[in-house]
């Protein structure tokens, strides 16, 4: 049993490992908003850039797009049977 | 004299002599042509070298300056990687095309005029080619000749272009087409390069052919062809601002494809796409930090491609599966795989402390500096789709998720050691950025470990994760293939079969062949029989009508023909006397 094994096949490990990830997406995003609004280090190209925890809006936003999008398209027209050029 | 040893035509040359070596010794000879190529480049100083008097034109095989000397490392960088990784292979087709692709994409990059560039073009599409084909398959024999076909059809552009070119302005040099933005010209040379950097709609030939090459032969492919064509277009369409909205387009584009597909390397191909986007839009920017973004952001895609091609690569070797619907759990056999696959996964993400945080982002901050707000918004939508396909989605469905039952155990020695090499880079040039900063064309003013940056980047790929892991359902790989713009010759070859199939041999044989018998075959037939009765009626019954009357007439005249001279004599008489009563009465 390697090292990963241990953390996704032990059920009580598994949970500790979920744990830490949600507890880590908290901390990016309160950090990301302290290092505007707190250490004003904030430097953005745009306004949007500054605006509180962008990058955790944006990139939650994105990927929940890109999978409804592209499910959509691929469902309706893209997807075809492995044979279809046979 | 030679003052100038070319390292691509030291690799070409050297190619050849791959069937001479035997066993261990070939494995160091394999391994010793790019390396010593490498050796060529890194003391190679910047000037013009390899000028050729060649028809009245002169031809230079060597500009060396900051920007073809930077491609030139990480070509034969990634050279040396992928023979390592292919040094197990027992076929010297593979090697000699690998090692010729190397060759002619170093001899793209130090190609001084426009007629040298066209003929290493050429030899990086035909090299290629086999090393599709040496799958010995029927798919990757369609396949490579899909490659082929389109890969000539780009070098016929530039050829096209080049010879208006020349036409126009008298010169082969190749430097900055921008001075003669909108002539054709322009236009065919640029439709080339895009091809060959798989700009949509032109690049539905890399998801087709890169999945279908050996598993060796993959790893050369991803380094080769579209990052060249990003240095060809550095080179001579910077500022084009056609190629921004084609590079944000691209960088979506590979990540929706992504989202369907189900062979692994078929999803890396179209990250290679989406990627590629982000050089393109850097070009069509054009200011110094795009470029810089570009050029940095191919070297360091070189790099981490590669490691991914080569860590699916090794997954397909050892279970001989490519379809993300049979595999799963395989990190319980292959975790060495996995880790040095994940450290891909994390370069191509934009992970902190990987490579690809040092140089995309460049792009992506140049694109805000010039205060493009969508090519910003899009560049940093596909930063999300790459995380979640080949951070996420492939590893997971590959080496996690669902256990397939496979058990197989770790690829041979050379090829880790292969995946090891890369690793180490994507992390060096993560952790030390400035290293490759300075091999960079233009002097860099960019830190990209900035607090904001760092976290902003962070949330993007945190909660693309937690994104994933909700709609995780959703992604579940599926049997199919997705449609892309190959469509249109695939299908269209199809059709074109079908047309000359059904309806030009139905109209040849229903139509064409009916009017044929009815205005040609039935009159002739027509005429011919009135020919006939003709010749029957009237010919031949002259000549028998002549013959029977000569027939009657004999037998008439037998009658009077008795042979006796009294008779004839009565009958000259009687003839006399009714001439004499005729004359005397009338």
């Amino acid at each position: 049993m390697n090292i990963f094994e241990k953390i996704l096949e032990i059920p009580d490990n598994f949970k500790i490992a979920k744990k830490i990830f949600y507890i880590c997406l908290i901390l990016i995003a309160l950090i990301e908003i302290a290092v505007v609004y707190l250490f004003h280090l904030g430097h953005g190209h745009f306004w949007f850039e500054n605006l509180p925890a962008f990058g955790t809006t944006y990139g939650f936003i994105s990927c929940i797009l890109i999978i409804v999008v592209s499910k959509f398209l691929g469902k309706k027209w893209l997807m075809k049977k492995e044979d279809y050029y046979d | 004299m030679i003052d100038w040893l070319h390292p691509g035509i030291l690799l070409i040359a050297g190619a050849l002599l791959i069937p001479l070596f035997k066993g261990r010794l070939k494995q160091i000879y394999l391994v010793a042509l790019p390396s010593l190529a490498l050796i060529v480049c890194i003391l190679m100083s910047p000037g013009t070298y390899g000028a050729v008097k060649f028809l009245g034109y002169n031809l230079t095989f060597g500009r060396v300056d900051r920007l073809s000397l930077l491609f030139s490392y990480v070509f034969t960088i990634m050279g040396i990687i992928g023979i390592v990784y292919a040094l197990h292979v027992k076929d010297d087709v593979q090697h000699i095309a690998s090692m010729i692709y190397v060759g002619s994409a170093l001899g793209v990059t130090f190609a001084g005029d426009l007629f040298v560039l066209f003929i290493f073009w050429e030899f990086m599409a035909f090299s290629a080619t086999f090393l599709v084909w040496a799958k010995r398959s029927r798919e990757s024999l369609e396949s490579g000749f899909r490659y082929l076909l389109v890969h000539i059809f780009s070098g016929v552009c530039l050829l096209g272009g080049i010879i208006i070119h020349l036409s126009n302005t008298g010169s082969i040099a190749f430097t900055s087409m921008m001075p003669f933005e909108g002539g054709i010209a322009f236009y065919l040379i640029l439709l080339s390069f895009i091809i060959n950097a798989a700009v949509p709609p032109f690049g539905a030939w890399l998801p087709d052919a890169y999945p279908e090459a050996t598993v060796t032969g993959a790893v050369f492919m991803t380094a080769f062809t579209t990052k060249s064509a990003v240095y060809v277009l550095i080179r001579a369409f910077p500022g084009t601002e056609l190629l921004i909205w084609l590079g944000a387009i691209m960088a979506v584009y590979g990540v929706v494809y992504a989202v369907l597909e189900n062979d692994g390397r078929r999803l890396l191909a179209y990250h290679i796409i989406s990627q590629v986007g982000y050089m393109v839009a850097g070009v069509g920017i054009g200011t110094e930090m795009a470029l810089n973004g570009s050029a940095s952001h191919a070297f360091a895609h070189i790099l981490y491609k590669g490691l991914l091609f080569m860590g699916a690569g090794a997954v397909l070797e050892m279970t001989g599966k490519r379809k993300l619907t049979e595999l799963g759990g395989i990190y319980k056999t292959m975790p060495v795989t996995m880790v040095l696959y994940m450290i891909g996964g994390f370069s191509i993400s934009a992970v902190p402390l990987f490579s690809g945080f040092v140089s995309k982002s460049m792009v992506v901050s140049a694109a805000g500096e010039s205060h493009r707000i969508f090519p910003f918004l899009m560049l940093t939508l596909a930063s999300a789709g790459t995380f979640l396909h080949t951070g996420l989605k492939l590893p997971y469905y590959m080496f996690f998720g669902k256990d397939s039952g496979i058990r197989t155990k770790e690829p041979p020695l050379n090829m880790l050691i292969a995946m090891g090499i890369a690793s180490l880079l994507c992390i060096f040039i993560g952790i030390f950025p400035n290293s490759l900063y300075t091999y960079l064309p233009y002097p860099v003013n960019y830190a990209p470990y900035t607090a904001q940056h760092v976290m902003s980047t962070l949330g993007i790929l945190g909660f693309t994760a937690l994104g994933f892991f909700m709609l995780l359902k959703q992604l579940d790989p599926e049997p199919t293939i997705s449609m892309d713009t190959d469509w249109f010759y695939r299908k269209g070859s199809r059709v074109f079969m079908w047309l000359a199939n059904k309806p030009i041999a139905t109209l040849e044989y229903r139509f064409v062949g009916e009017i044929y018998e009815f205005i040609i075959q039935k009159p002739v037939l027509k005429i011919a029989h009135y020919l006939r009765v003709f010749d029957t009626e009237a010919v031949d019954g002259t000549v028998n009508g002549i013959g029977k009357f000569t027939v009657l007439w004999s037998k008439a005249m037998r009658l009077i023909q008795s042979g006796q001279i009294q008779q004839y004599a009565v009958f000259m008489v009687f003839g006399v006397l009714v001439i004499l009563a005729l004359v005397l009465l009338l």
